[in-house]
Formats: structure tokens, sequence, C-alpha cells
């Protein structure tokens, strides 16, 4: 399969082909193999890639639904990144729900030239008396860093003017080189502000936090419910459903569970550094991910009612769905799928394919660095550079409440037996001869299309069309196309359901009109070369 | 209009400059788009436009970042070009600024510049466009972006009698309805731009990269040498449009026409073209034919909308135009765009397009949001909206259907296929409007009907716990409702359901001075008042303004675990406790006995000691009763709120202003330790059935009431670890749905019932809680926690004995069992008149007495015998008196009147008192005292004093005045 790699890399200029090589790798287990990741993209090659400020509001402050996020910039940022995400929220304790609204200071011109201090205060002024909100978010865009406005002295101003928690995230659009910084930005401001603020314990014996679960189509709720089941105390999410009001608490917590790795490791890593908080990368998609998961969470509390709980919910919840999952095994097992999708998903979603018997031959992340790929081993080993460094790394000391939960010994001893602090990254668990390809844009996603010919790509509405309009399922991981949860149990059944509801349309055996299908005479126009994929599977369903 | 927003957008209707520059472009043959700036601008437009118009969305990008923001972008740009260029091979490329660009004042025409002069021979046209984020809207965006496109090409002026035709941002299936009628028609056109391929191709495996179709560059650099332009906009900004472009460099006619949508503005379409000398087709005819005869099957039904149009200037101006023409109004026109053109020049043409007289004139708003639109709609009672998805999270909130039209469709399938142009499509737009208000009539009728016609005859008492209209011989008529109306088990779509119909239903809108007695007097207790004289809602009112509670009501619907009604109770005092139930016509006796002798009594309120609308027939008829005797006296209501969605709007037409309803939570977890059950339309729901039943009954109850714009106090009983975590959140949720106060109360644990064991909630919660809630709603606080028989002024209440009239009191201390005259005749008791303005305190001069209080007291125990209204002004006093009262205004012999008047009392206590009436009560062997004080002290002070007691002075303890004798 080597010749596909070249041949699709011939198309590109010297310097492209230079550039895009490194992204591009074969899985082949048998050699230490490296991936350029994390780095520019290319101008004018159609990258799949968000900005800065779509990481740190879209993705990390978008779903807390107690907070008042205020967009200061164009309308178009704000406008953009509103409700697109699908995060779903119920509304919390004091009934606020902040997730559906957009609040934005819409600059104009003058705001541009003479500075837009002023009316982000008339905004936050205006906000606070209409909405009343206990704490507000200021997230810039692009002119703002640029024309100097001190969106931190405004917060400050904010804070003392109405006694609310008010925080400013600099996450302008061209910081970093994709969504990955506005991560960053937006676990450090968390980190400085919110976290560890409220020092109430939480009531329960076993205390998780989970980190790096948005919440898309109601996974989080999906999760939260077996974790609960078993009998964890969920103390905070980060973030989706989630409320800064828990996340204040999060301290009180004995353990994070990190689901997505790419956006939200640095709080982990903070937490463990501050307050002695431990963690531990988990994956609630793909069921034998989750009882793996749920073993290794109880292995980690090391009390035996725990995992017995664990045993007798997941032999419960496992017999519940075994009907559905044995009937969508049946049609889905033998297809073949891609996944280009954001940060973790990409690997995520390959452990529920393999579930229906569904081997995944492509996989990729838009804004992934290397440790999602190779683990963080690699991490002292990656060089920082010109767009890292922008990108504030938070020195953490040890906090007074500094605490730990487990022995040196035992923590040792969990380190390799449950991976405690530590994610492996993707390739480990990719077949020989598969492709992995960091940044994929438009051009290589048709050309690995028509090489490799999966029967479903995974991607985001962006790459969507060109995938159905060539007669292959598409499935956006990004939004789930309406449906979802996928996470969990049930969420594992509703993904079976979607797949085969795709795969097995009547309409994709209807694509050729049939007087196009059988020429009337050998000199008439009739079949194409090539059959499509739709035919393909056509021809699988009559067999 | 209220308090707008200046600087804070709250969900924006409107998308940046850029957008629209980008669809410009998309309708050019084998052009592409590249944004020179941050990578995420082109990825938000690319996720925008490709959920909408589901279809790939190639946008190119510099993807400049930090470093590009410092020494400038030029490097980026060059390389995306020439990527770009060699991947994608277009001939033209839009290359645009955005707000990082502009903001670093890149010189991109001079960089493109640049970059043709190094690179000769690229065959590719590169047209610069500055599209800074704050420029403007997308729509200004796409003017924009079409006349770069003309300015950066090389335009063949040479005359060659064809007609341009430049399309505003509408649909790919508008563009290619015009495409086609343009084919058919007109030899020799350009339609400019072309999106009806390149954003709604059709299925097809070879995925090309280039859009292939739309307008070709040679056919636009001909535009110059057209005979006329036809530009189907009325709101392109002057400076931007492109047709005035070509008129003024290349004299290319320009004929401006508002989109053809519907009869008017598609027939000026067509007319435009006959005049250019066109043919007509047939086909056209016929489709006109078929909307005027869609325009006759709608036109009876039309006239019940009002419509709120919002989204891009000359979509919400054509489709206004269209309702209007079948007689829907449209109230409220929005756009997000800044166009004053379009807020005076759609305004006026509302106007003129209204056949009937409208309620309420209608708005057109620029620089809309959707916090502004919102507002607009409830002011404007919006009854149905048109516009993007955008306006989804509106409609779900105010329950009002939405007609998708324009961009953005993001939460259906196939926005791209939506359609406005000509007649066939308008005639199905207009359809889709009609039936949306056709359904909502439809689905509330029977609601209504019941409402305006079959509310029980006047007079007619009904068993209690019966939904009242059983009896009528239409419960079938409602049953037939099915299970979602009688046994509510899915909640949330019944609450939806009822809060739809309640607050649109014309019934209900209507107001309530127009019920058949009035409002007293018009405006003598005008609306602004109404709120001055009900002593619940206003504190100040408290202090002299009397009320009575009517005790008709029995049995209840509900059954609170803190409630113990008692129907013969005189002594207790806590709501649900009356000495005897009244039928409505010893109600009505009460009522006038309790007027005779409470000059300040204004208000006359239902408070139990049952549910007052579990027995609707006597509360009607109690009501009827009193309004024809008395018209002045403001209805007041209490209820548990599980039936006020079905008698809200009789009570507004009965002239009730004001509406107390006990919620007691939010949750159904409380709800269910609260509610053991509920009888509802004859059945007996029980746990949380029950709880959820009253829960969204009472929402959608409040709700109904404050449609009728009644004034909505809500009383919560506090429950110690019951409810009194989510009493904010309860105010919170009253609060959104308008309810005017708040009344925390603390429960007052009865024995016998199942919550009387709880412990009473202290003093510093009920505060604490009070203070949280007020951020919700403004606080009472200074309910006393009436009985159902309560009368009098608050806290100082009278008890009636229906005999005697007045008879005894209902206050600390109070005596109960002996009758007036007994006690009268016991031996140290005195009778003391007390003089007070107020009703609180000993306040005035005896001389200007306005009301003189009488009370029987040994001392310790007290009770008020009666009000006696002196109600003359003036002074009759020697002493200070009022500034520019002259005892020559006084009538003669009034201080001798009041002296004879009160006669048999045993002491007299004023502010001050003249020399002469107290000369006057000496011959009686009355003793005069002044003090300032409560009218209670004060009585008990006297009595004491007249029994011997002459330390009485507690003055320094608690800061009361000492009594004087005077």
């Amino acid at each position: 399969m080597a010749e596909v790699k070249t041949e699709i890399l011939a198309k590109y200029k010297a310097k492209v082909f230079k550039s895009r090589k490194d992204h591009i790798l074969e899985v082949d287990k048998s050699k230490e193999q490296i991936i350029a990741a994390n780095t520019r993209a290319i101008p004018g090659i159609m990258t799949n890639r968000g900005c800065c400020y779509a990481g740190c509001k879209g993705v990390v402050l978008g779903p807390l639904k107690d907070t008042l996020v205020l967009t200061h910039g164009p309308i178009g940022c704000g406008f953009y990144s509103w409700g697109t995400r699908r995060n779903k929220a119920r509304a919390d304790a004091d009934g606020s729900n902040y997730v559906q609204y957009c609040f934005s200071t819409d600059m104009q011109e003058p705001d541009i030239v003479f500075g837009g201090d002023n009316k982000l205060k008339k905004a936050i002024e205006e906000g606070f008396k209409l909405f009343n909100p206990k704490r507000i978010m200021i997230c810039s865009t692009c002119p703002v860093g640029l024309i100097g406005d001190d969106i931190h002295a405004v917060a400050a101003w904010a804070e003392s003017e109405f006694g609310v928690t008010c925080v400013a995230f600099s996450c302008e659009g061209y910081k970093g080189v994709s969504q990955s910084a506005g991560h960053h930005i937006a676990n450090n401001g968390l980190m400085k502000r919110i976290i560890g603020t409220d020092d109430r314990e939480y009531p329960a014996k076993f205390k998780v936090n989970l980190l790096g679960e948005y919440n898309i189509g109601g996974d989080g709720w999906e999760t939260e419910r077996i974790l609960k089941k078993i009998g964890y105390g969920v103390v905070a999410v980060f973030t989706g459903d989630g409320a800064l009001a828990d996340i204040a608490r999060s301290h009180k917590a004995d353990l994070n569970l990190v689901q997505c790795h790419r956006s939200i490791n640095y709080v982990a890593e903070m937490m463990k550094s501050a307050f002695g908080t431990n963690w531990l990368k988990v994956n609630f998609i793909g069921l034998k991910s989750i009882a793996q998961t749920l073993r290794n969470i109880s292995e980690f509390f090391g009390d035996n009612q725990i995992k017995e709980r664990t045993e007798a919910v997941l032999e419960e919840e496992m017999a519940a769905i075994s009907g559905d999952l044995a009937h969508y095994r049946e049609r889905l097992q033998g297809h073949k799928a891609a996944i280009f999708v954001g940060g973790s998903r990409s690997h995520h979603y390959q452990d529920l394919l393999r579930d229906y018997g569904v081997t995944t031959v492509l996989a990729g992340y838009e804004f992934g660095h290397r440790d999602d790929y190779e683990g963080r081993r690699v991490i002292p080993d990656i060089k920082e550079d010109a767009d890292s460094k922008n990108i504030e790394n938070l020195v953490i000391d040890k906090d007074l409440r500094y605490r730990a939960f487990l022995s040196p010994e035992r923590a040792d001893e969990l380190k390799n037996a449950i991976g405690l602090e530590n994610y492996e990254g993707m390739i480990r668990d990719m077949e020989d001869g598969t492709f992995v390809v960091d940044d994929l844009n438009h051009y290589e996603t048709e050309a690995f299309v028509k090489f490799l010919k999966p029967d479903i790509f995974f991607s985001g509405i962006k790459d969507k069309y060109v995938i159905q309009k060539g007669g292959i399922l598409s499935r956006q991981l990004h939004s789930y196309d309406y449906s979802g949860p996928y996470s969990g149990f049930k969420g594992s059944i509703i993904f079976g359901q979607d797949l085969t509801m795709g795969l097995y349309a009547p309409a994709w055996k209807l694509v050729k009109a049939p007087w196009k299908q059988k020429p009337i005479s050998p000199n008439q126009e009739g079949e194409s070369k090539e059959p499509t994929n739709s035919e393909r599977l056509g021809e699988k369903d009559h067999a | 209009m209220g308090q707008r927003l200046i600087s804070l957008t709250e969900n924006p209707c409107k998308m940046c400059f850029p957008m629209g520059v980008v669809m410009a472009f998309y309708g050019l043959a084998k052009a592409m788009n590249l944004l020179h700036g941050s990578q995420g601008c082109g990825t938000y437009i690319r996720r925008h436009m490709a959920t909408h118009f589901n279809e790939p969305i190639d946008i190119a990008t510099s993807s400049l970042s930090e470093e590009g923001a410092v020494f400038g972008g030029e490097k980026n740009l060059v390389k995306g070009l020439k990527n770009l260029i060699k991947l994608y091979k277009p001939e033209i490329i839009g290359v645009s600024t955005t707000c990082l660009a502009e903001t670093i004042g890149e010189d991109l025409p001079g960089s493109l510049r640049k970059f043709e002069a190094e690179n000769l021979g690229l065959g590719v046209k590169l047209i610069p466009v500055n599209a800074p984020g704050y420029g403007g809207t997308h729509f200004e965006g796409y003017w924009h972006g079409l006349k770069a496109i003309l300015a950066g090409l090389d335009l063949d002026p040479r005359p060659h009698g064809g007609l341009n035709v430049i399309v505003g941002p509408v649909s790919p299936a508008d563009v290619r309805y015009l495409k086609d009628l343009l084919n058919q028609i007109v030899p020799n056109h350009t339609l400019f731009p072309d999106i009806s391929d390149n954003l709604d191709g059709a299925f097809n495996p070879v995925y090309d990269r280039l859009p292939q179709k739309g307008t070709a560059v040679s056919a636009i650099e001909k535009m110059a040498g057209a005979s006329a332009t036809i530009e189907l906009s009325l709101f392109a900004p002057p400076d931007e449009s492109p047709g005035l472009y070509l008129e003024k460099n290349f004299g290319v006619k320009l004929i401006k026409l508002a989109p053809p949508v519907g009869l008017t503005l598609g027939d000026a379409f067509f007319s435009a073209l006959r005049e250019l000398g066109f043919a007509i087709p047939a086909r056209v005819l016929e489709e006109r034919g078929r909307l005027m005869d869609a325009m006759a099957d709608s036109h009876k039904y039309a006239a019940l909308g009002r419509a709120g149009v919002f989204g891009d200037p000359d979509f919400v101006h054509s489709i206004s135009s269209l309702a209007a023409e079948n007689g829907l109004p449209t109230l409220l026109a929005a756009t997000g765009s800044k166009s004053s053109a379009f807020r005076l020049g759609v305004q006026r043409d509302l106007k003129n397009f209204a056949i009937l007289p409208l309620d309420g004139d209608p708005v057109a708003a620029d620089s809309a949001d959707f916090a502004l639109i919102e507002e607009l709609c409830d002011k404007l009672k919006v009854n149905l909206l048109i516009g993007s998805s955008e306006g989804r999270r509106l409609a779900q909130k105010k329950g009002l259907p939405l007609v998708r039209r324009s961009f953005p469709i993001h939460d259906h399938v196939g926005g791209q296929r939506l359609t406005t142009f000509g007649y066939a499509a308008s005639s199905l737009l207009l359809d889709q409007m009609v039936n949306k208000l056709i359904s909502a009539d439809e689905e509330s009728f029977r609601e209504r009907l019941k409402l305006e016609h079959f509310r029980p005859a006047d007079g007619a008492s009904l068993p209690a716990g019966r939904a009242d209209f059983g009896d009528h011989g239409n419960r079938s008529d409602f049953e037939d409702q099915g299970p979602n109306f009688l046994a509510p088990k899915t909640g949330v779509s019944q609450v939806g359901d009822l809060q739809k119909w309640i607050p649109t239903s014309p019934s209900s809108t209507k107001e309530p001075n127009l019920a058949p007695w009035g409002l007293p007097d018009g405006a003598a207790l005008a609306k602004a008042n109404l709120e001055t004289i009900h002593p619940c809602f206003n504190l100040e009112a408290a202090r002299d303004l009397a009320r009575i509670h009517l005790p008709i009501a029995s049995g209840c619907n509900v059954s609170c675990a803190y409630c113990r009604r008692d129907n013969d109770c005189p002594n207790e005092s806590r709501p649900g406790v009356t000495s005897k139930l009244l039928s409505p016509q010893k109600a009505l006796e009460r009522f006038l006995a309790a007027k005779k002798l409470l000059p300040n009594l204004k208000v006359v309120g239902f408070a139990g000691p049952g549910e007052s609308l579990n027995s609707p027939g006597a509360l009607f008829e109690t009501i009827g009763l009193i309004r024809k005797v008395d018209d002045k006296t403001a209805l007041c209501l209490s209820t548990n709120g599980l039936a006020l969605p079905f008698y809200a709007s009789e009570l507004g037409r009965l002239g009730l202003r004001h509406l107390t309803v006990t919620v007691n939570a939010v949750s159904l977890e409380a709800a269910k330790k609260i509610y053991a059950w509920a009888d509802y339309f004859g059945k007996r729901f029980t746990g949380e059935e029950a709880a959820k039943l009253i829960l969204e009954n009472q929402i959608a109850g409040v709700k109904a009431a404050k449609a009728l714009g009644l004034k909505v106090k809500v009383n919560t009983v506090l429950i110690r670890g019951v409810n009194d975590h989510e009493a904010p959140l309860i105010a919170k949720k009253m609060s959104e749905l308008g309810a005017d106060l708040f009344n925390l109360m603390p429960h007052l644990p009865v024995s016998g019932t199942p919550l009387g064991h709880l412990k009473a909630p202290d003093h510093e919660t009920i505060r604490n809680l009070r203070y949280l809630c007020g951020a919700h709603l403004p606080q009472m606080t200074h309910c006393q926690q009436c009985r159902a028989d309560a009368a009098g002024l608050l806290g100082r209440d009278l008890a009636f004995d229906d005999q005697n009239g007045l008879a005894g009191a209902d206050s600390p201390g109070e005596l109960s069992g002996a009758g007036q005259d007994e006690l009268e005749k016991t031996p140290g008791f005195f009778k003391i008149a007390l003089v007070s303005k107020g009703g609180v305190m000993v306040d005035s001069h005896f001389g200007q007495a306005q009301r003189v209080y009488e009370y029987l007291s040994n001392g310790e125990s007290l009770r008020l015998l009666g009000i006696r209204e002196v109600g003359l002004k003036g002074g009759g006093c020697d002493c200070a008196m009022k500034k520019g009262a002259k005892s020559q205004d006084r009538p003669k012999g009034f201080i001798e009147k009041l002296v004879f008047d009160l006669r048999d009392v045993d002491a007299v206590v004023a502010l001050r008192i003249g020399e002469s009436p107290k000369e006057l009560f000496k011959k009686y062997g009355i003793k005069c005292f002044t003090t300032m004080d409560s009218l209670e002290r004060a009585a008990r002070a006297a009595a004491k004093r007249l029994l011997g007691d002459q330390t009485v002075s507690y003055g320094a303890q608690d800061g009361a005045n000492d009594l004087a004798l005077a």
C-alpha cells in the first residue's frame, strides 16, 4: 500500500510535498513511527481546522450553562459558534441555562479604530442588568488583540463593579495553529480562576470528575448514568452540561477521568500538580473500552464493593443490549471505515467500530498533537515552535490543599496496571497497513477515498457532502447529524442503528436511472467504468 | 419599545460581511474563494453554508498565525494562492480580507498586483475584496462582492442589446426559477450571479472540486454592453449596487425591482419584462391564475395572522407584500442589517398593506437582534413567524409557528430547495403560512368555545370535586380531546398545548374591562391605581384600606400536606379556616354589612377555606351578585392554580384584577411531598401524576392570567426541609411567567396534617430566602396569613356574626365566646375611642379626626368594636391647627356632634385635643388622653389608666410614647 502515499503526494508542489509527507504514515508497528502534527496548516489547501477562538469559546467554554459567555468582536464569530456543536444542557439548580444564547459586542468600524473597551464594558453592564449572571466569560476575536483592548482589565472592572466572577480569555483566532491553542487557553483560565475556589466537600465516597466530555447529543448524560449507577459521585463535568459552580469544587474529587485527551489534558496535569488529583484516560465509546474503563476506575479506588458493583452493572447493561448488538453487528461487520475528526474521537470510535466488526482503514486528527498519535511518552521530544510558545504554559505549584489519594507505591503499581496518568495514543491500537493522516485536507480526503474505498466515512460537516455525494455513507462525529448519544451502552446501540439505517437505505440502490443502467445499444452511453460504493453495497446486499 | 440594548447583541439576526462575499462568488463558474486571515473564518463560513445548502463548500484561507499578524501576511497569501491555483485550477478567485487582515492593514490590491506580476500567465483572474467582518452584515457583503467582481474584471462595453438580471442572496431554487424563465423568454441575458447548481447540485459520485456551473466570467464581462439591467433588490446599499455601477460607468439602464414574490411584486417583474419587449409565456399566466385561486382559498383565514418576518431586507419586504395581498398583516418586519431605507420604507408599506384596522401600529426595525424581535413580537402580538431557522429558539419559547425560509436553515434539511420566487412558489408559501394559522386555530378552538360559551350558568352551584361543565351536556365535547386532555400523563406536551392556546386565544386577549359591568366608573379606578388599592399588593394601602374574604368555597381539589380546612372555627388565625361557610346570597349580605362598617373597604377576595375555583358556580354567582350592587370594590381571588387555566379568561371577563396563586414547588420531588392527590376532571390523580398535573396547570394558569393583564401574586408556603431549597427557583420561574409579587409564607404546622410534626421555619431563614427570591420578584413582607373569612385591615381583622354583623375580633388577646353586649357590661372592660387617619397609629388631632376606632379593653385583652367614619376634613380644634385649615371651615357643630356620638365611650385618645372638646367630654365623664402610639397599645394603656394604674409607662422599653391625661 506504500504506493498510495506516494501517489497522493505526487500531486503536490515540492514545498507542500515536503511538509505534508511527514503527516501521513502507513502503520507498521514493528517500527518506531513518528508523525508530524500540530504544525501550521498550509495556506490554500482547504484545511478543515478552525481557529483558537473556536477551541476556547466554541469547544471548552461554550457548553457551560451557568455562564454568560460574551464574544468581544465583530458579529460573525459569535454567530458561527452559536449552538452549532449540539452541546446539550439542562438548566442548573438556580435555573440558569445560557447555552441557547449568543452574546456579542458586534464591534463596528469605529470600535476598531477607537478601541472597543468601552463597548465591552457597556455590553457587560447591559448583560448584567438583563440576566444578572453570576459568572461572565469574555472571549476575544482577532481584531481585539491587534487593537489592544485590555479585556483582562475590563474583567477586573466587572468583578468589582458587579460582584460577579468575570474571566477574560485572549483567544484571538490567529493564535496557535488550530483550535488546540484555544483549548489550552481555556484550560489555563479555568485552572487560574475557577478550579479550587469552592471548598465544600462533595458528599460521595468515590468522587470523580469527567474531563473532556462535551455532552454532544447527550453523550455525557449516558456516561454519568453509568458512573452513578455503579456508585460514583461525579463532582464536575468539563464542560458538557457543565457548570462553573461545580468546576469550582472539582478539586474535591479523587480521580479525573479524561475522555478527550487533546482538549483537556492540561487541566488534568495541572490539577495533579496543584491538588494531587490523579487522572486516568478513559473511553466511554465502545463496549470493550467501557468495560476496561470501568474496571480501571474500580481498580483505582481498590474497593471490593465497587468492584463487585462494576461487574454487576456491566453484566446487567450488556444483557440489556445484547440482542440489538447482535442484530446490528450482523449487518455491519466486514465494512470498512475512515475517521477524520478533531482531537480524540478518531481514536475512540475505532473501539466502537471494532465491536461491530468494522475495520478502520484510515484515521486522522484535525488538530491532534504527536502525543495523541504516539502516546504521552513523546512529549519530552516535541520541539517547541513559535506557535506553541505563544500559548502560556502555567507553572503550577503545590496547593496547600494538595492531598495524595494513593500511596507512592500504589501509584507506581497503578501506572502499569491501569495506565494511570498516561495515554498511549491512537497508533498503538491500529492495524498494520492502515493509514494515519494528520490534518487531512480536501484533496487528500478524495484521494484516500478513491484508494482505500471505505464504506463509511466519519467526519465533520465540511467533508460530509463530498463523501455522501460520492455514494459513501457519511456520519458526522462532531454533531452526530442530529442523533446521539453514542457513548455508553445505550449510545452504542444508537450508533449501530444509525450506521445500519444509513448503509441499507433503499435509495442507494436507485442511484442510476434504469434507462441509463441498461444501454439499449452498445453504442449508447451507459454504465460508468468504475462501480460506485453504493453499487458495491447493493451487490453485497443481494449476495 | 422598552429599554434597548445598545452595546450588547443578544442572539444576532445577521452574519458577517465576508459570508456575503463568499456567497456572491459561489454564483460564478470556476471560481474559488480565498479568505485572507485566520483560518477560523473560512472554517466557520464553510460550516454554516454546508449545513444550509447541503453541499460541499470549499473556501481556502491564508491561515494567518500570530507571526503573520505581527509581521504581515503577504507570505501566507502568496503561498495560499499558489496552492489553490495548483490544486483547483480556478478561472477566477475572490480574495477577501477579514477582520484580521483589515486590522493589521494589509494592502490586498497591492499584494495581488505584485503576485500577478511575478506569476504571469497563470490564467486566473484575482479579484481583491475588502471584507472586514465589521464592515456590515452578510447582506451588504454580498452586494459588495458583486460590485467588486464587476470592478475587478475588464468589462467589455460594446453594446449587444442583452439583458442583465442581478439577483440578491436568495435560495438556489429561486435562482433556478429565474434561470429557467430567462432561458425560455430572453435569448440574450446574463443572470448574475447564478448559485442554482453550485449550491444545489445533483447527486454525483464524481465530485468536482471546482464549481463548474454559475455565471461565466466571459458573460459577466459582457454585462457592460447590455441594454438594461434588472436588479432584484430594493435595499442593496446604493454604494454597493452592481446595477448602479453598470449604469454610472457604462450607461446600462437600471431597473430596480423587488424580488418577484406574490402578485404585486411578481406582476411588476413580468410587466417590466413585457415592457422590455419579451413575451410572457402562457404558463406564467396560468401560474398567476393558480396563485389567485390559492388566495381565494385562503383569504378567509389569512386575516387571523399577525406576522413577524425577519431576515434580509428584500426578503422581509417581499414576504410582507405577499402576506398583505391576502389580508395577512405583517406587524413586525425586522432585519439585522442597518438600513434606514428599510426602516422607513417598509414601515410605510406595512401600514399601506393593512386592509383592516390593526390593533397596534406595525413596526419595521433594522439592526435588530432576536432580543428585540422577541420584545416586539410580544408587544405586537405576533402569532406567525417567517424567517430563517435562527428564529426557532424564539418560536419554541413563545409557542409560535415558524415558516422557514431564507438563510440559514440549520435545523431542517433542504434549506437550498426552499423557494419564494414566482407565482407558483408564492402559492405554496402562502398556503404554508395560512395553514399554520388554521392549525393553531383548529387546535385551540374547543378550548375557546368552552371558555366563551360553556361556563356555568349564573347561580348554578355545582357539587365540589367535579369540573363544572360536566352537567351542561357538553362534556363529551371535551372528552374527544383524548387522553391528552383528560388524563395528562405526557406532561410536557400537555403544558405546551395549554400554554399555546391560552395566551393566544382571542377571547383571552380581550380587555377585561369589556366585562358587562365594566370597570368602576371607567377610568375612576384607573388601572394605574389598581395596584395601590389592594392591601396585599401594596404596603401603603395595607395601612388604611380594608378587604374582606368571603368564605364560600368548601371543598378542595388538591390535598396539601400542610393544610387542614376548618369550616366552623372562630379561633385559629390561619388560612383555610372560617367560622362558617356562606352561600352566595349570605356572602352578598356579609359583603354589604362589611361595606357599611368599613368605609375603607376596597377589595373583596375569595380565599377559601377550600379552593375557590373548585366551586366555580358559587364563585361566579357571588361575584355576579356583588357586581349587581357594587361595581367599585375590586375583586380578588386566591387559588391553588389547578383549575386556573380553565377559568382565567372568565375571571378576567368578570373584571377580576388581582389573583393569588399558591405555588409551593417547581420540582416534582418537592411537589410529590406536598401534594397527595389532585381531583381533575372527575378523576383523582395521585403521586407523581398529581404533582406533575398541579405544577403544569399552575404554570399555564399564571401565564394565562398574565396574558389577561391580571396582577398576580404568588404565595409559597415555606416548609422546612421540603421546599425551602427551591423557593428562589419558584420565584425565578414565576418571574419568568410574569408574576408581580412573591409572598413567602412560613409554614404554620397544624396538628393532624401530614406535615404537622415539622417545625415552622425560623425568621432568619425566611428573611434570607426573601432576599434570594428578591432577585427575581418583589417580596410581600406584610402578609398576615389571613383566615378565609377575614375582614378589615390586614392584621386587624374583624369577625362577623351574620346576625349582628360585626361580632368579634381576631387579633392577639382576642376574647372568644363572649358577645359584645355582655362584655360591655363586664366590669373592668372599657370602651376606648381612638382617633386615627391611617388605622395604625393614634395620629390625628381630635378636631381633625377622620376616623375613630372603638376598642374594648381591660388593659390586657382587646377587641375592635368598629370604625366610625367621621369623614370631615378641617380643624375643630383651637390648638395647633393644620396649616391652611381655618376654624371657620369646619361645619357648624362638628365638634359637638362628634362628642355626642362618642358619649358612650369611657375614654378618648388623640394626638392632641383642644380645650372645648375636652370640656364637652368632661361633662359626660369621659377621660381624654393624648399620645402617639399604636392603636392597640394606646387602647390597652388607656384601659389600664382607667383601672387606676397610674404607672402605665411602657414608652421607654418598646419605643412607644407615654399616655398623658389631657
